[in-house]
């Protein structure tokens, strides 16, 4: 039987050798669903490598569940194939959309937080869980616009899981970018959702905008944690106790020690509350 | 929330990929956020997915025609590594017609490596076969197995910019055709003759192999069909078929 992940790291390939080798205690590797939606070849071959020694956790980035129309059966039947054979311990998506009459940005897009939206993510979710026979968490988006929304995120991350029966997947480096974008205070966010609520948390490092400074921060993943970022995370846990942690890391790629050290501090709090509990 | 999710989707796109100034959206300077990470994404899916295109027109002229192609064509697919299907007709459009073949090629490379496993003819087994039993073999092709017939000098740039899979010199001919397969984890390649090209076009359904054979002669009359053969089933490029009625 795996251990249950406590940390974990994003999966790349270019890791693949070392994070099989790695036997740290409760670490877990993610990767994104959509790079495994292969019929068969080395990736899937790696993927099951890993999957034997590691917990998984999938996270999606094609469901596009803020869409008003329903997930594209096709993709939902591949992501069903990969839960299916990976059994990952974690499952998630966003709360965001991508797909638009046929075509799929690269990338997750607004979604104003509306009864409308509301009852589309709600229905997407729903759609998704039912199809997993899982349920799913769903991850807070990062904040660069200002838009006309009829709830606050907090309230509107709750009564979706609420509705849906979702987990959420609260990432504190979009909340401290989309709140330093915005104007607003991380914390607010931070301190809202119910423990209960909360089944996984990312960390990630940000960039500042090379034309407008520190008054945009982009969600860049290409870089170490930043420390006000790890000051909210200390927060958090404080409040909800130890919850599976996930060390992002897509550009600017450091050596697996490195990031494996950054996992290690992760590591270090949720053990840190383990013992004071 | 004024305008519906439908309607706040439709603007948002247009903004991203019509550039439009007077969008309310596309005002705020994090707008651009979007654009640029669209951008880069379906442009650094174009690197990874044509890498020898990419060497031939360059890292900027590559960049140029990636991006208009990222706009003109965005993905319709969340598996990026699967993007590009029709960049090689692209470039034909745009003018860089010498980099079609190498794209094709590329894109070969691509679905050989994202394929269905499937354990290819083994030479020992097929050894112990009476001459009989060997000519009503049901085959066909692996699942991953691409024999694109394509310009000379794209074959040998192509095979230049990728490493020339198993190392062999050709035999100062022309290569006429490429053969992918992956009859493992790794893709494997070569270039081959146009009579090899014939006996995959043969195999593209399950068919008795001396009825396969006796197509590439058909097409390829001065060949050798055992030579034939023997390269496809020293690729690893045929399996069998599940036994069923000749062709």
């Amino acid at each position: 039987m795996q251990p249950i992940p406590t940390a974990g790291l994003g999966l790349k390939p270019e890791h693949f050798d070392a994070a099989l080798a790695a036997r740290a205690v409760g670490i877990f590797f993610e990767v994104h669903a959509e790079n495994y939606m292969v019929d068969g070849g080395p990736r899937l071959a790696w993927l099951a490598r890993i999957a034997q020694v590691h917990p998984l956790s999938l996270h999606g980035v094609g469901l596009s569940l803020g869409s008003p129309e329903p997930p594209d059966r096709a993709h939902l039947v591949r992501f069903a194939a990969l839960v299916e054979r990976f059994e990952p311990a974690l499952i998630s998506e966003h709360l965001a959309w991508n797909r638009w009459q046929g075509v799929h940005f690269p990338d997750l897009f607004p979604v104003p937080r509306s009864a409308e939206s509301l009852r589309a993510l709600t229905a997407n979710i729903g759609q998704v869980q039912d199809a997993l026979g899982r349920c799913i968490a769903i991850e807070n988006p990062t904040h660069y616009l200002a838009l006309d929304h009829a709830w606050d995120e907090a309230d509107f991350l709750i009564e979706l899981a609420r509705r849906s029966g979702c987990g959420l997947l609260l990432d504190v480096n979009n909340a401290f970018v989309g709140a330093a974008n915005l104007g607003l205070d991380a914390t607010n966010l931070v301190d809202a959702i119910p423990a209960h609520l909360i089944h996984e948390v990312h960390l990630a490092g940000h960039s500042v905008d090379p034309n407008y400074g520190a008054q945009l921060l982009i969600d860049s993943h290409d870089a170490p944690v930043a420390d006000p970022v790890w000051a909210l995370y200390r927060r958090l846990i404080a409040r909800i106790g130890p919850k599976p942690t996930l060390i992002e890391r897509d550009g600017n790629l450091p050596d697996f020690s490195t990031l494996m050290a950054e996992r290690a501090m992760a590591a270090g709090l949720l053990g840190g509350l383990a013992q004071a509990a | 929330m004024n305008a519906g999710l439908g309607q706040f989707q439709n603007d948002f796109v247009a903004a991203l990929l019509d550039h439009q100034a007077a969008a309310a959206l596309a005002r705020q300077p994090g707008y651009a956020v979007y654009r640029n990470t669209v951008f880069k994404a379906g442009i650094e899916a174009l690197e990874t997915n044509f890498p020898s295109v990419r060497g031939a027109l360059g890292a900027a002229e590559f960049a140029r025609a990636a991006a208009d192609f990222v706009r003109t064509r965005p993905p319709d697919d969340p598996r990026l590594a699967r993007y590009g299907a029709g960049f090689s007709g692209y470039l034909r459009a745009a003018d860089a017609a010498h980099c079609v073949d190498l794209a094709r090629l590329d894109r070969a490379w691509t679905e050989a490596h994202l394929s269905t496993d499937a354990a290819p003819l083994d030479p020992a087994e097929l050894a112990t076969l009476a001459a009989r039993e060997l000519a009503t073999l049901q085959v066909c092709a692996h699942p991953a197995t691409r024999c694109l017939i394509a310009a000379p000098s794209a074959i040998t740039a192509w095979l230049s910019a990728r490493g020339d899979g198993d190392g062999r010199a050709h035999d100062g001919t022309q290569p006429a055709a490429l053969l992918m397969t992956r009859p493992a984890q790794g893709v494997r390649w070569r270039s081959v003759d146009r009579a090899l090209a014939a006996l995959i076009d043969a195999v593209a359904e399950p068919i008795a192999l001396a009825t396969a054979l006796a197509a590439v002669m058909a097409k390829a009359p001065r060949c050798d069909p055992g030579a034939v053969f023997s390269v496809a089933l020293g690729q690893g490029a045929l399996i069998p078929a599940a036994t069923g009625p000749s062709r």
